[in-house]
């Protein structure tokens, strides 16, 4: 069941008590000390600190990528923890889309059928495949690459893709590792435009980790972490 | 899953020069063990067809009781043999012998030998003895010599003789009398068996016959000729139908030794390709675990969007299984070249024999494979593909 907040939006991402620790030789560290939040639908949200805050971890845990050592992660309701590894493998398919900071795409295939890839997984049509490859291509004003691999690609169109792909199979979430980590000031306001016209489109739920300034200037929500624990959480209407 | 089919057949263009290499070295491994297959193929080819047109022919008929005791009272009608071989369809010619036990004597030394009486016209149409003497060494029952032998140029130089030398043969009449007769060489065979060379000389039916004192119209042997290798069995069936009485034996149990032959061809070679595979498995897996080392964070970030490990596992087995096919596709199209040249021309090994045949086989060895062969290279290979997936895989999902 998911939880309902109000009438139009509901929890989708929930965290309770998450901590993460990491040894280092004898010492532990902790990657996130007793995280709580919540994340619903139609945010924009992104999660930002100095490095080695912990972002990563809580977007991997977040995402089904890394097991908590203590406290909990509902996607949906469903405390993904305890799905045994075949069914988080499923759930992370049909639920969840992730755009990396690098390696996202497949480099034997070409662009549409990166985007379709996803889709192709879940065992969706080929008409209803085409159809959204082709709406997704549009809305990341990437048709005339459709054909092209990703060599042939600058990294601000990689991860455009990256996000059409995450976007195809209409996931509950996208969850963004420091997408414009690796892009130039002109490629990374592409790619955030991009995202936040889908976000306002699609209405695709976005968190994201970054400590760029110009994400966190168009984020409606920032979440800070800092030694793995949410100091602020604010919310911007933008 | 189309897409995994995709993926998998262009990661493995993805580096050319790798592919290429692995592509090569199965294609090299494969056009090895098929050539020695092939080989070995023609080697126990040569064997089985020296033996049935030198020594047996395709079938042999016999009195039931001569089979175990070569006595010359144990014949069989040659009337109803006729019937019977004209009734079958798949028979093409036959002879009809005479045989016994005999000791040849010169003034030096004497030899014991199977004698056999022959029509020399029946004859050269089941056996291929005629074609082994030479204009020099006389003829097979051409020339106008009285009561003239055939002996092998073996049994020649064991008994001090040339051609036209005088030769006396004692037998015994099926009464049990010794019977004492002089004959004269009249051609010297030679085959590549010496153990056939060794024990069997051929008179003519006519000249042997009085000696035996048996009746007219009947024979010790029959040996028969069938259209081809595969009409054996059924002709042989139908015959033992026709003729319940008398034994019928094909070429390969005539001779037990040729069953074990074929035996172990067919065990080499499985064993074989088994063997030489298994080593080009370790190979293959070599090469795709470098190819998969370096995509780990590809595998990581595909694995990370939920694609399965059963798709992962799909996607390495054929894109193993696809350049192991490519190469062996290859390296077949390459032994079935080599072989064809080879199978008109003949490779000569006389050279591992120092020159003295006497094995039972021709020296010039014509190689051969066949549908089945391939089917099994093929299924070898498939095999060893799936096996050499399994340490990439377990790689990548660990």
């Amino acid at each position: 069941m998911n939880e309902v907040i109000n009438n139009n939006r509901s929890i989708i991402v929930r965290t309770e008590n998450l901590c993460k620790l990491f040894l280092n030789g004898k010492s532990e560290i902790k990657a996130t000390d007793h995280v709580n939040l919540s994340i619903t639908s139609g945010e924009f949200t992104a999660v930002v600190g100095p490095s080695g805050s912990g972002k990563t971890t809580l977007l991997n845990l977040i995402g089904g990528l890394a097991t908590p050592s203590s406290g909990r992660v509902f996607v949906k309701g469903k405390d993904i923890n305890q799905l045994k590894e075949k069914e988080l493998v499923k759930f992370r398919l049909h639920n969840i889309g992730f755009v990396f900071q690098f390696l996202n795409l497949i480099p034997v295939l070409t662009v549409e059928e990166n985007i379709s890839f996803i889709m192709e997984l879940q065992g969706t049509n080929k008409e209803q495949r085409n159809r959204r490859t082709a709406e997704l291509l549009e809305l990341i004003g990437m048709k005339d690459r459709a054909r092209s691999r990703p060599y042939a690609l600058s990294g601000g169109q990689k991860q455009r893709v990256a996000v059409a792909r995450a976007l195809a199979s209409k996931p509950l979430f996208i969850l963004a590792d420091e997408p414009t980590a690796n892009l130039d000031t002109e490629a990374a306001e592409t790619l955030l435009n991009t995202m936040l016209l889908l976000n306002e489109k699609e209405k695709v739920t976005f968190l994201f980790s970054t400590h760029d300034p110009r994400v966190m200037n168009k984020a409606r929500r920032l979440i800070t972490l800092e030694d793995g624990r949410i100091t602020k959480d604010e919310t911007y209407v933008r | 899953m189309k897409i995994i089919y995709k993926m998998a057949c262009r990661n493995i263009f993805r580096r050319k020069s790798r592919s290429s290499l692995l592509i090569i070295i199965i294609a090299t491994g494969v056009f090895a063990a098929s050539f020695v297959v092939a080989f070995i193929n023609g080697w126990a080819n040569s064997c089985f067809v020296e033996h049935i047109d030198m020594q047996t022919s395709y079938l042999q008929i016999h009195a039931n009781a001569f089979s175990d005791t070569n006595d010359v009272s144990e014949f069989m009608d040659k009337q109803t043999i006729k019937e019977a071989l004209d009734a079958v369809s798949e028979v093409s010619c036959a002879s009809y012998r005479l045989k016994t036990n005999a000791l040849l004597s010169t003034a030096q030394t004497s030899v014991g030998l199977t004698l056999i009486g022959v029509d020399r016209d029946e004859e050269i149409k089941v056996s291929s003895i005629y074609s082994t003497i030479d204009s020099c060494h006389g003829t097979f029952f051409e020339s106008d010599i009285a009561r003239p032998i055939v002996i092998s140029q073996r049994s020649a130089d064991r008994l001090n003789v040339a051609l036209k030398s005088r030769i006396i043969i004692s037998m015994q009449s099926s009464s049990g009398e010794i019977q004492k007769v002089q004959f004269r060489v009249g051609g010297l065979f030679q085959t590549n068996s010496k153990r056939f060379d060794n024990v069997t000389a051929f008179v003519q039916n006519t000249d042997l016959m009085p000696y035996l004192d048996i009746p007219d119209g009947v024979v010790h042997e029959v040996a028969v000729a069938v259209n081809n290798l595969q009409e054996c069995n059924k002709a042989k069936q139908k015959l033992s139908r026709l003729l319940p009485e008398h034994d019928v034996k094909k070429w390969d149990e005539v001779y037990p030794l040729m069953q074990l032959l074929g035996a172990w061809q067919k065990i080499a070679n499985f064993l074989f390709l088994a063997l030489f595979f298994t080593a080009l498995a370790f190979s293959i897996a070599n090469f795709m675990l470098m190819s998969v080392l370096e995509r780990k964070g590809e595998f990581s970030m595909l694995k990370k969007v939920g694609m399965g490990g059963n798709h992962i596992t799909l996607m390495i087995v054929i894109e193993t299984l696809f350049v192991t096919l490519i190469g062996t596709m290859i390296g077949l199209i390459l032994c079935l070249i080599v072989v064809l040249i080879s199978s008109k021309s003949g490779i000569d090994i006389q050279f591992i024999f120092n020159n003295q045949a006497g094995y039972g086989f021709g020296t010039i060895i014509y190689p051969m494979i066949n549908k089945r062969d391939f089917v099994h290279i093929f299924a070898l290979v498939s095999i060893i593909s799936m096996m050499a997936s399994i340490s990439p895989v377990k790689k990548v999902l660990k």
